[in-house]
C-alpha cells in the first residue's frame, strides 16, 4: 500500500500583504514531499470549508497583520463541529508574544515567529507521524 | 475512521465523509478501492462533467472561476477537481489553482478538490476517476476537472469528460500544431483565452482550419459545429456564451448514440485497466516473495539462459496453469516461442 | 575619464599592492579562494581604482542638477534643507493617531520649508474596502493603521490643521481614488478648493501589487484607474503628488537591488504610456511621480542603486517619451528604510541598522525618510520607537556634518563602477519586460514574481544556512531575549469605530447617498466599458459628498470592474 502523503493547507488573510514567508515555507515544504495546497481567504469559516473538502493533515496560518486570533477561534470551533479536532494547526508570521497564552490556550500547536527556517517547519511536522 | 463510516458519513451526503474517501483513493488500495466503487458507481450519472485542459498560463483557474460564478447564478451546484503537477523528485506538489477561485470556499453548494497527479500520465489516475464519481454520487450538477497544463492535448481527459474544452492562449503557435495530435480525442469545445491580446482572431481561425478538417473524421449522430470561444477571464467577457456552448453540448449530446459509444469504450479500456493493474502487481508480488530471483538473473547475465526462456520458466511457476507464455501467444495468433528463431 | 598616464601609473601601484595582498590573503584563506559579492550577487574586488571607472565618460556623472542627475536632482543638495521627514503614522482611531502626529510634531518632525508633512497609513480594514461595520473587517479595525473612511473620520484627524500649509501623504492599497475622493470633499468642506491641497496618494494599482498577495482589481482595470487619478490630479490638483512607484514594496517581497530599479522602472513606463494614450503630454505629469525606495544592509550598493535608478529613469524618460522638463526626469525619493532587514530577536539591534541604512539614504540625496521603528518585527511604533526613528534622522542631518556639501561620494571608484554595473543590469532586466510585452504583460504571467520569488529564496536559503549574517538570528544568538514594550491600540477601537460607523449611516442624508451612490455605479460600468469621459472621479467626489464611505464605494467598485483574490498565482 502506498504510504499516506502529507496534505498541508497553507493560507493566509487576503488582507495581509506579507506572503514572502509563507511562499517560501511552501515551496520548501513541496521539497520535502508535501503536497501543499495554497491559498488565502476573507472569513474563517473559508479554512474550515477548505480543510474539509481537501482533507488536510496540517492548518498553516500565515499572520503578520494580527487579526489572527478571532480567527483561529473561529476556525478551532468549526473543525470540531465538523469532528476534525485533530487536525495540526501551526502559526506562522508576527506574532505578539502575548498572543502566546491565547494560543496555547486555543490547542494552537506550534508557533514559527520571524527568522524560523524551512528545516524547522518540516522537522516539526515529520516529527508529528501523520 | 473507518472505510464503513466514511461509506455511511457518504450516504447522507457528508462533505467530510467525501473527501476523506477521496483521500482513501488516492492510496490506491485496490480492495478499498474496490469497496467504495461498489458503493458508489452504481448511483452516479447526475452530473455533467466537464473537462478544462489546455497549457500551463492560459489561464485554466481564472476561467473556472468565471463559469462556476454564472452555474451558480443558475442555481446549479459544482463540484471542481484541480491537477497539479507532482514533483517527480520529491513526490510533493504545491496545489495552488484553488486560489483563484478561493471566494467560493464560502459557497456550501461548491465542492472543490485539489490533487496532485502523483505520476499519472497528464495527470488523471483512478484517483480523479473516483473522486468524479463521488462528486457525482452527490449529485452535483456540474463537474468543472481540471487537468496539468502539460503543453500537450491531454487526451484522457476524455475518458472522465463529457464535454472537453480546450484552453489556449492567442499566439500559442506550437500548441496548436500539437493540436493535431490529440484532435481526434479534444474537440468538443475550444476557447482562446486572453483575448483581449494581440493575435487572438489569428489563433482562433487556425484552430478553426484544423478542427474543419478533423470534423469530417468524427462520427456524430448530432450536429456540432465544435465552437471556438474567446474568452478574457479577468474581466469576464465571452463567459456566459462559452456556458451556453457547455449547455447545448449538454442538449445535443447527452442522449446521443456518439455519448453511448463512448461509454462502452471507456468501460471497455477501464475494464481492461483495472485488470492489467492487478495482474501487474499480483505478479510483483509473486516475483518478489515466491520466486529466488538472484540465480535466474545470474543465469541471464552469465548468458546461460535467454531473458526469454527465463520469462517463460517464471511464468509457468508463477501462473501454476498449464498455460506458458508460448501458449498465450499461440492463442493471439503468433507463433510459439520454441518455433520463432527456426 | 583619465589621461593615460595616470592609468599607467594606476597599473603599476596596483600590481605592486597585488603581490602585497595576495601574501597576507594566503595567511588567511587556506584554499586560495576569497569570494565577495554584493548582496545582489555582483562580484566584487578587494580594491577599485582609476582604472575601473575610466570606461565611463565624465559626463555620465557629471554635477549635481544636470542629465543624468547621477550625483542628485539638484544643485543644491542639503545646503539649505535636510530631507523631509515623514515617519508612517497611523494607529487605530483617529483620535489616537493625531496624538501621534502632533507628538512627533513637537519633538522635531519637519517637512520642507518647516512645513507640516504627515505620512499616514489607513488599516486593514480600510485598505481591503471594508468599513468597520462590515463583517470582513473583524480583528482588522484600527490595526497597522487608522481607521479612517469618511469624510467625518477625516474631520476628527485633520481638525484645525491648515491643509494649504501641510502636505498629507495618504497611504492607501486599493482604496486610492476612494480615498482621495474623500479628502477632496472634506477639504472643500473647509473651504480649501482642489488646487490648493497638497500631498501624495500612493496609486499602487501597479507596484504593490505585482509583490504581493493582496487581493485587488484586475491588472487592466489596476492600469486604468491609476491613469485616470493621474489625470484628475493633474487637470485639478497642480500641487498634489499623483503616483509612488513602490520599489520598497518590491524590495521587501525579496528582489535584489537592480530588480527593485527595473521593475519600478517598467512600471512607471507602463503608467506613462497609458498617460499619453489618454493625451496627456509626459512633461505635464512625470514631474509629480515620486518613489518610495529601500535602503537595505549593503551599504554601497544601496547607495549605487539610487543613483543607478536615477540615471536609467532620467534616460528612459527623455529617451523614450521625449521629456523636456527636468522635473520629469528627476527621481523624487521618500525612503523607507529596509523593514525585512530588522530582527524580531534583540530588537535593539535595529535601532543600529536603521541608523546605518538612514545614513546611506542621506549620502545618496533624497528627498524624505520614513524609519521604522526598533520594534519593527513585532508591531507598529511605540511612541519610543517612534520617536528615537526620528531621532536618527536629526542626528543624521544635524551632527555628522554630511549635509554640507554635495553627493560627498561622488567620485569614488568603488562607488561609481557599482552604479554603472547597476544601471547595465538593471537595463537588460528593462528590456527583459518589455520583451514581454512590458510591465502589465510581465505582472500577468507571472514573470515578474518568479524573478522576485528567485531572489526571496536565494536570500532566505542563505540566512537559514548562516552563509549570510543576520545578528541574532544565525549569529551571536541570545538564550534569554530582551523584552521590549510593544505598542497597541486601544482595546476599544473596534468598539468605538464601529458605533461610528452605524451612527453616520443612520444619520446622512439618505436620498442625497442613494443618488451619488446610483450615479457612481453608472459611471463605473461606463468606466469598465472603457467609455472614459473622465467623469469617474468627480462621481466619487459627489458620493464622498453624500458621505459615501471608503467601504461603500470600494464594494461598487469590486462588484463593477472584477476582483481577484490574490494579484499574484500560488508559488512554483
Amino acid at each position: 500500500m502506498e504510504k499516506k502523503t502529507v496534505r498541508i493547507l497553507m493560507t493566509k488573510a487576503e488582507q495581509d500583504c506579507h506572503d514572502r514567508g509563507v511562499r517560501y515555507i511552501t515551496t520548501k515544504l513541496r521539497e520535502a514531499g508535501f503536497e501543499v495546497i495554497y491559498t488565502n481567504f476573507l472569513y474563517p469559516e473559508e479554512i474550515v470549508n477548505t480543510a474539509v473538502q481537501e482533507d488536510v493533515d496540517v492548518i498553516g496560518l500565515s499572520s503578520s497583520t494580527l487579526g489572527h486570533i478571532p480567527v483561529l477561534r473561529d476556525v478551532k470551533d468549526g473543525l470540531k463541529k465538523e469532528g476534525l479536532d485533530d487536525i495540526l494547526i501551526i502559526l506562522g508570521g508576527v506574532v505578539p508574544d502575548d498572543d502566546r497564552e491565547k494560543l496555547s490556550e486555543l490547542g494552537i500547536d506550534a508557533l514559527f515567529g520571524p527568522g524560523t527556517t524551512a528545516g524547522e517547519v518540516i522537522d516539526y511536522i515529520k516529527a508529528k507521524n501523520i | 475512521m473507518s472505510l464503513d463510516k466514511m461509506l455511511e458519513g457518504l450516504k447522507e451526503g457528508k462533505v467530510g465523509a467525501a473527501s476523506r474517501l477521496m483521500t482513501v483513493l488516492e492510496l490506491g488500495n485496490d480492495h478499498q478501492v474496490d469497496r467504495i466503487m461498489e458503493e458508489v458507481y452504481p448511483k452516479t450519472g447526475h452530473s455533467w462533467v466537464v473537462g478544462v485542459t489546455g497549457p500551463a498560463g492560459a489561464g485554466k483557474s481564472s476561467l473556472l472561476n468565471n463559469l462556476i460564478y454564472h452555474v451558480r447564478k443558475q442555481e446549479k451546484t459544482v463540484g471542481v477537481i484541480l491537477v497539479d503537477p507532482t514533483s517527480p523528485i520529491s513526490g510533493g506538489a504545491v496545489l495552488g489553482d484553488r486560489i483563484r477561485m478561493s471566494s467560493f470556499s464560502r459557497d456550501e453548494k461548491v465542492f472543490i478538490r485539489s490533487m496532485g497527479s502523483r505520476g499519472s500520465l497528464g495527470g488523471l489516475s483512478i484517483a480523479t476517476l473516483g473522486a468524479v464519481r463521488i462528486l457525482d454520487y452527490l449529485k452535483k450538477d456540474f463537474i468543472f476537472v481540471e487537468t496539468v497544463g502539460t503543453g500537450q492535448v491531454d487526451i484522457n481527459i476524455c475518458d472522465i469528460a463529457d464535454t472537453v474544452c480546450l484552453v489556449l492562449m492567442p499566439g500559442a503557435g506550437d500548441v496548436i500544431q500539437s493540436l493535431k495530435a490529440g484532435i481526434r480525442e479534444v474537440n468538443d469545445i475550444f476557447v482562446v483565452n486572453k483575448c483581449d491580446r494581440p493575435g487572438a482572431e489569428d489563433t482562433a481561425f487556425n484552430i478553426k482550419a484544423i478542427v474543419d478538417i478533423v470534423e469530417k473524421q468524427v462520427d456524430r449522430d448530432f450536429e456540432w459545429d465544435a465552437p471556438i470561444c474567446l474568452t478574457n477571464s479577468l474581466t469576464g467577457d465571452g463567459i456566459t456564451q462559452l456556458l451556453e456552448k457547455i449547455n447545448e453540448h449538454y442538449q445535443k449530446s447527452e442522449n446521443s448514440k456518439y455519448r453511448k459509444e463512448k461509454k462502452k469504450h471507456q468501460a471497455k479500456k477501464e475494464i481492461v485497466e483495472i485488470i492489467l493493474r492487478k495482474l501487474e502487481k499480483f505478479f510483483r508480488r509473486q516475483l518478489e516473495e515466491k520466486i529466488e530471483l538472484d540465480n535466474i538473473i545470474n543465469d541471464i547475465v552469465f548468458k546461460f539462459k535467454s531473458p526469454q526462456r527465463a520469462s517463460e520458466e517464471i511464468f509457468f511457476k508463477i501462473a501454476g496453469l498449464e498455460l506458458t507464455l508460448s501458449q498465450l501467444a499461440e492463442g493471439r495468433g503468433e507463433e510459439p516461442f520454441e518455433n520463432r528463431n527456426a | 575619464m583619465f589621461d593615460p598616464d595616470t592609468i599607467e601609473k594606476d597599473k603599476m601601484l596596483k600590481e605592486s599592492w597585488a603581490k602585497e595582498f595576495d601574501q597576507i590573503k594566503q595567511k588567511f584563506v587556506k584554499n586560495g579562494i576569497y569570494i565577495a559579492d554584493t548582496y545582489s550577487g555582483i562580484p566584487l574586488k578587494p580594491l577599485y581604482t582609476p582604472e575601473d571607472i575610466a570606461h565611463i565618460p565624465y559626463d555620465e556623472i557629471g554635477v549635481p542638477g544636470k542629465f543624468p542627475f547621477t550625483r542628485g536632482n539638484y544643485p543644491m543638495g542639503y545646503q539649505f534643507m535636510p530631507w523631509a521627514n515623514q515617519p508612517v503614522i497611523g494607529c487605530g482611531t483617529p483620535e489616537e493617531t493625531r496624538a501621534r502626529m502632533d507628538y512627533l510634531r513637537e519633538q522635531g518632525m519637519t517637512g520642507y520649508f518647516g512645513r507640516a508633512f504627515y505620512n499616514l497609513v489607513y488599516d486593514l480594514a480600510t485598505h481591503g474596502g471594508f468599513d468597520p461595520a462590515d463583517r470582513a473587517a473583524e480583528g482588522r479595525i484600527g490595526e497597522c493603521g487608522m481607521s479612517v473612511y469618511s469624510v467625518p473620520t477625516m474631520e476628527i484627524l485633520f481638525k484645525d490643521i491648515p491643509l494649504d500649509q501641510t502636505n498629507v501623504v495618504h497611504i492607501t492599497m486599493n482604496q486610492t481614488l476612494p480615498i482621495l475622493a474623500i479628502y477632496i470633499a472634506y477639504a472643500e468642506s473647509r473651504g480649501y478648493s482642489t488646487d490648493q491641497l497638497r500631498g501624495n496618494s500612493m496609486n499602487w494599482y501597479h507596484t504593490y501589487n505585482v509583490a504581493s498577495g493582496l487581493a485587488t482589481f484586475p491588472p487592466k482595470i489596476c492600469d486604468k484607474l491609476a491613469s485616470e487619478l493621474i489625470w484628475y490630479c493633474t487637470k485639478n490638483m497642480p500641487l498634489w503628488n499623483t503616483t509612488n512607484l513602490f520599489g520598497y514594496g518590491i524590495e521587501e517581497a525579496g528582489a535584489n537591488a537592480y530588480e527593485e530599479v527595473a521593475v519600478i522602472v517598467s512600471a512607471g513606463m507602463s503608467i506613462t504610456r497609458r498617460c499619453v494614450e489618454m493625451g496627456l503630454d509626459p512633461d505635464e505629469f512625470l514631474p509629480r511621480f515620486g518613489f518610495q525606495i529601500g535602503q537595505g544592509n549593503d551599504f554601497f550598493e544601496e547607495i549605487a542603486k539610487i543613483r543607478a535608478l536615477r540615471k536609467v529613469w532620467a534616460k528612459t524618460n527623455k529617451n523614450i517619451f521625449g521629456a523636456k522638463k527636468p522635473q520629469s526626469m528627476h527621481v523624487r525619493i521618500h525612503t523607507h528604510t529596509s523593514g525585512a532587514m530588522l530582527t524580531a530577536q534583540q530588537p535593539l539591534v535595529n535601532l543600529i541598522r536603521t541608523t546605518i541604512q538612514g545614513l546611506g539614504a542621506a549620502l545618496s540625496g533624497v528627498q524624505a525618510m520614513e524609519i521604522p521603528g526598533y520594534d519593527e518585527a513585532l508591531a507598529i511604533p511605540s511612541e519610543d520607537a517612534a520617536r528615537l526613528s526620528l531621532r536618527i534622522q536629526q542626528v543624521v542631518a544635524e551632527e555628522t556634518n554630511i549635509t554640507r556639501v554635495i553627493d560627498p561620494l561622488g567620485g569614488s571608484y568603488y562607488l561609481e563602477w557599482l552604479t554603472s554595473e547597476l544601471e547595465k543590469k538593471a537595463q537588460e532586466l528593462i528590456e527583459k519586460i518589455e520583451d514581454q510585452g512590458g510591465f502589465i504583460e510581465a505582472w500577468e504571467n507571472g514573470y515578474i514574481r518568479s524573478v522576485i520569488e528567485s531572489s526571496a529564496r536565494k536570500w532566505k536559503e542563505a540566512t537559514d544556512s548562516a552563509k549570510r549574517t543576520v545578528i541574532g538570528v544565525n549569529k551571536y544568538r541570545m538564550e534569554e531575549e530582551q523584552k521590549i514594550p510593544i505598542y497597541k491600540i486601544k482595546p476599544e477601537t473596534a468598539d468605538i469605530q464601529k458605533e461610528r460607523d452605524f451612527y453616520y449611516k443612520k444619520n446622512r442624508d439618505k436620498d442625497s447617498y442613494d443618488k451619488a451612490m446610483i450615479k457612481l455605479k453608472e459611471k463605473l460600468i461606463q468606466f469598465k466599458r472603457g467609455e472614459n469621459d473622465h467623469s469617474l472621479v468627480p462621481a466619487m467626489i459627489e458620493a464622498a459628498r453624500s458621505d459615501a464611505t471608503s467601504g461603500e464605494m470600494m464594494t461598487l467598485m469590486k462588484e463593477t470592474l472584477g476582483w481577484l483574490n490574490s494579484a499574484v498565482v500560488a508559488p512554483c
